[in-house]
């Protein structure tokens, strides 16, 4: 098994396409962390002006965890794409190629064999979150310094600093297991597939629609949102409550770890009967 | 100003001008000279603040005074300060001309307190009205209550708790606070969330406990402190 990971981890890592998710990410923390930067005094005097009528406030606001804060807004809204180029060509791309027809004469047995692809999948989506949390966090620390986190849900909390490092790591590792979820899906149209393009684009749009429905506020949407994965992307926020509220993210991230298995299994069953005509 | 001279018509008539009051700027002038006696000091200091949609623990800085108004304060933490208090109210009213009425005494803690009204008859003042309660063993400032011109009513509540010290170890500063209007999906989430609206819009009442400890006075501050980077 473990020569079978190696070997799938060895074919994503020498795409050349698996490095654009990590091209995006420094790109976009890059992009994020330069205009804040520039404007992010600018940017909190906007935040702050009512509390700033009221009281005097002391102390560095726009520092390195506001940056990687902001910065993790973007996980759940762009990352997904990121990953699904890589996890959604995993079974498809060798259907394309045709070379699952030579892999599977070997004594390889094909439980396995999807096993294998998805553990690469997820130990890629690792490396993509270990250097989003790098990139965004470490950086940002060191061109923006340390500081307490204003955050703002329902009402304002400031976190103080020394209480802040185990919420990043919390919400880096949260938003692993909701990636994990997203290449798993991915893994599941792929593994229908026999072309690369299908899977990562309906995995793509079905992240878009169902993004766009888990974020109205409508009644119409109201009753179908706690099915939808997408509801749970952003529970790594909850984190960064005041009050964190352990059960809701303990709920959300087995939901989302529930996903993963269902994915995996439906792949499972569906590759071990599919026949391998290309 | 015609506010201010109606105000004084009604109150008038309420005030007894007997032999036996206290003469108002007497008192003042007591306090004064208690007050006025420090002239700098340097000060650890414990912030709560108990706003309805603010959650903030406590926080800790240190402040610097030096008369006749220089104010500094230094934390490694992110303090929020209310600018009603911590704004030499004092020093604005009685360095400027004022009206001072004795209104009689009132109880605080189970003390009785001198109280004073205090119409500032500056130019534009910010402050239209103030009360102050007096210790009159102490002749220090227990309780303030101030009409602003345009932020409200703010109170301040003193306690001394350490003797031959003119200066408060315990202030409690309540106040009015506007409609706040944060852009919410600026940071955040909110889908799936409940947003409180009663917690972020509308005016809201919020106290500030500031707790102070550890006073050094009368050191000759630097004045080099106070040119520092100054608050936004």
């Amino acid at each position: 098994m473990l020569k079978l990971i190696n070997i799938e981890l060895y074919k994503i890592f020498t795409q050349k396409r698996s490095y654009i998710g990590l091209a995006a990410i420094l790109v976009i923390v890059l992009v994020a962390q330069g205009a804040m930067l520039w404007e992010g005094q600018a940017m909190h005097e906007f935040i702050t002006k009512n509390l700033s009528d009221a009281f005097f406030m002391y102390g560095n606001l726009v520092n390195g965890y506001l940056i990687s804060f902001l910065v993790l807004n973007f996980l759940w809204v762009h990352v997904p794409l990121l990953v699904v180029i890589v996890t959604g060509d995993i079974f498809s791309g060798e259907a394309q190629s045709g070379t699952f027809r030579l892999l599977l004469t070997r004594p390889v047995s094909r439980s396995g064999l999807v096993t294998a692809k998805f553990i690469a999948g997820i130990v890629y989506t690792f490396v993509l979150m270990i250097f989003f949390a790098i990139i965004s966090l470490g950086i940002s620390l060191i061109w923006f310094g340390k500081g307490d986190l204003m955050v703002i849900f329902n009402s304002v909390s400031i976190l103080p600093e020394d209480d802040l490092l185990w919420r990043f790591i919390l919400a880096y590792v949260y938003g692993f297991i909701g990636m994990t979820a997203i290449a798993a899906l991915s893994m599941l149209f792929s593994a229908m597939a026999n072309n690369s393009l299908g899977p990562i684009l309906t995995t793509m749009a079905i992240i878009i629609l169902f993004t766009m429905i888990s974020s109205f506020n409508l009644s119409i949407f109201a009753a179908i949102q706690p099915f939808l994965i997408t509801s749970y992307l952003d529970s790594w926020q909850l984190v960064f409550s005041f009050e964190v509220d352990t059960g809701q993210i303990i709920f959300d991230a087995s939901v989302l770890l529930l996903h993963i298995l269902v994915f995996y299994f439906i792949t499972l069953v569906y590759f071990n009967r599919k026949d391998i005509l290309t | 100003m015609l506010k201010i001279w109606l105000y004084l018509l009604i109150l008038l008539p309420f005030v007894g001008f007997t032999q036996n009051d206290p003469d108002p700027y007497a008192i003042i002038d007591s306090l004064k000279t208690r007050v006025f006696s420090v002239h700098d000091y340097q000060v650890d200091i414990e912030i709560e603040v108990d706003v309805d949609f603010i959650n903030m623990p406590v926080k800790h800085a240190t402040m610097f005074y030096k008369q006749p108004d220089k104010i500094k304060f230094k934390s490694d933490e992110f303090i929020m300060l209310p600018k009603k208090g911590f704004d030499n109210q004092f020093q604005k009213i009685l360095n400027e001309p004022y009206n001072a009425i004795y209104t009689g005494t009132e109880d605080i803690s189970g003390k009785t307190q001198y109280v004073i009204k205090i119409i500032p008859m500056g130019k534009k003042p910010e402050i239209i009205l103030a009360t102050w309660w007096i210790d009159p063993d102490t002749y220090l400032i227990t309780r303030t209550e101030s009409n602003t011109r345009d932020q409200g009513t703010f109170v301040i509540d003193f306690k001394y708790d350490e003797p031959g010290i003119e200066l408060p170890t315990e202030m409690t500063v309540s106040f009015e606070i506007e409609k706040i209007s944060i852009p919410l999906k600026f940071i955040g989430k909110t889908a799936g969330m409940e947003i409180d609206k009663s917690k972020m819009d509308g005016k809201q009442t919020g106290r500030v406990y500031i707790r102070f400890s550890n006073y050094r006075i009368n050191q000759s501050i630097d004045d080099q402190i106070f040119e520092e980077e100054e608050p936004e």
